[in-house]
């Protein structure tokens, strides 16, 4: 990121091939079915305003954390507008990830198992569901995902761990 | 065709080239962009004139020429020449300040009001004399200059959102704003005229009013409107 803000362009495309894929997969997974459209525009928004900004990164912080604050920035400004936000609500009821974008977890977990964690996961409050999908999908630390969504790291891990026994008792509910 | 992701990606390493560029380099991008926009008006101002140029009409070339060079300087400012929705950087405000530029141009030399401005170089075109009429019966001269300036600044940001449509869908008010501020300044060196005129003193706030209008409203509809059927498009 260093060489980047110096206006290394080698550099600069390393960072965006490194994130292009987990980036685009996360802005999916959150728009869901019906917004993939949106993702693609909201992808790029992030990298312009990466670039926009990059003179103002802090240099001590991850490069990872700030791209997915930007991003997810982004992500609340498009749900926010009305006519979004009406059908997004509409979507989380009945909402399935797109399958083939996770290849990854579908060679840890069956398919029908993936569905059910995905359907338990749009029960939670969208704040809670926003932290499980930063730790367990994008692999950030608790302390991480305090610095990107603004929370303290307990809260984080308080969040965290009633986020997951939730889905664990929905989980379990269901096969008994 | 390209995909989106190579696209912002060629645009940001394009936009790292040119911050490598020199100075001289830069400014002769600028040079040409400004000899491409400047010299078909204010040649055919200064030709139209031959001598009997006023200080009112040199400052307000002046003033046209100075935002002229500011849109040139915005336009090739290095950054990421790409469209995305709702966001937007200098060069498509330099766009939209150069098109409002050469449309206050042509309303110096068409609009029949403007040609009460000693000397003027007026160009008759029919439509706008009937339109003058038009305006004049249903409400004076108040109406006139108030609605001249909104149809022609809602006709000019019409053509250039169409141009820019990606990103004006679901453009803010903030952005929406902006254009309309681009738009206000572009109208300056009219304004200018207007002033000078003791005829058309007294409506030059009417003239702004119309064109501020205009161009919000239309920019306001379009961004609207590009928003629902990209979403609509979506869910076929």
């Amino acid at each position: 990121m260093g060489q980047y803000k110096s206006g290394n362009s080698d550099a600069f495309s390393e960072l965006f091939d490194r994130y292009e894929k987990r980036l685009k997969a996360y802005l999916k997974r959150r728009l869901g079915t019906y917004g993939q459209l949106y993702a693609e525009d909201i992808f790029q928004m992030t990298w312009l305003k990466i670039h926009s900004a990059r003179k103002r990164f802090d240099s001590s912080k991850k490069f990872s954390t700030w791209l997915y604050t930007i991003a997810l920035n982004n992500l609340r400004d498009h749900l926010r507008s009305p006519h979004i936000k009406s059908k997004h609500d509409v979507f989380d009821e009945n909402q399935k990830f797109k399958t083939e974008e996770m290849s990854a977890e579908q060679s840890l977990i069956s398919r029908e198992d993936f569905e059910q964690v995905s359907e338990v996961l749009q029960l939670l409050p969208e704040a809670q569901r926003e932290i499980v999908i930063l730790s367990d999908w994008e692999g950030f630390s608790s302390k991480e995902i305090g610095d990107i969504l603004g929370l303290k790291d307990a809260t984080v891990r308080q969040q965290l761990s009633r986020s997951r026994k939730f889905i664990t008792d929905r989980l379990k509910e269901s096969l008994t | 065709m390209k995909d989106s992701s190579t696209n912002v990606k060629d645009s940001i390493l394009l936009a790292l080239q040119e911050e490598k560029e020199s100075g001289l380099t830069r400014t002769i991008k600028i040079a040409k962009f400004l000899s491409a926009v400047s010299i078909p008006v204010v040649g055919l101002l200064w030709f139209s004139f031959r001598g009997e140029l006023n200080l009112f009409w040199l400052v307000a070339l002046v003033v046209w020429l100075g935002i002229a060079i500011f849109a040139a300087v915005s336009y090739w400012k290095p950054q990421p020449r790409i469209e995305v929705p709702g966001f937007w950087t200098s060069w498509m405000y330099a766009k939209l300040l150069t098109l409002f530029l050469l449309i206050s141009a042509i309303q110096l030399l068409i609009c029949p009001h403007l040609a009460m401005i000693e000397p003027s170089p007026y160009f008759s075109v029919t439509i706008f004399e009937t339109l003058q009429t038009a305006f004049m019966t249903w409400g004076g001269m108040a109406a006139c200059m108030f609605f001249c300036g909104l149809s022609f600044s809602a006709l000019a940001t019409l053509a250039a959102l169409l141009l820019m449509r990606r990103a004006t869908k679901g453009s803010r008010s903030p952005v929406l704003f902006k254009i309309a501020g681009l738009a206000i300044l572009a109208q300056l060196p009219i304004v200018i005229l207007q002033i000078s005129d003791p005829h058309l003193r007294s409506y030059f706030l009417l003239w702004l009013l119309g064109s501020f209008i205009g161009v919000l409203s239309i920019a306001s509809l379009l961004s609207i409107l590009f928003k629902k059927v990209s979403s609509a498009l979506s869910q076929i």
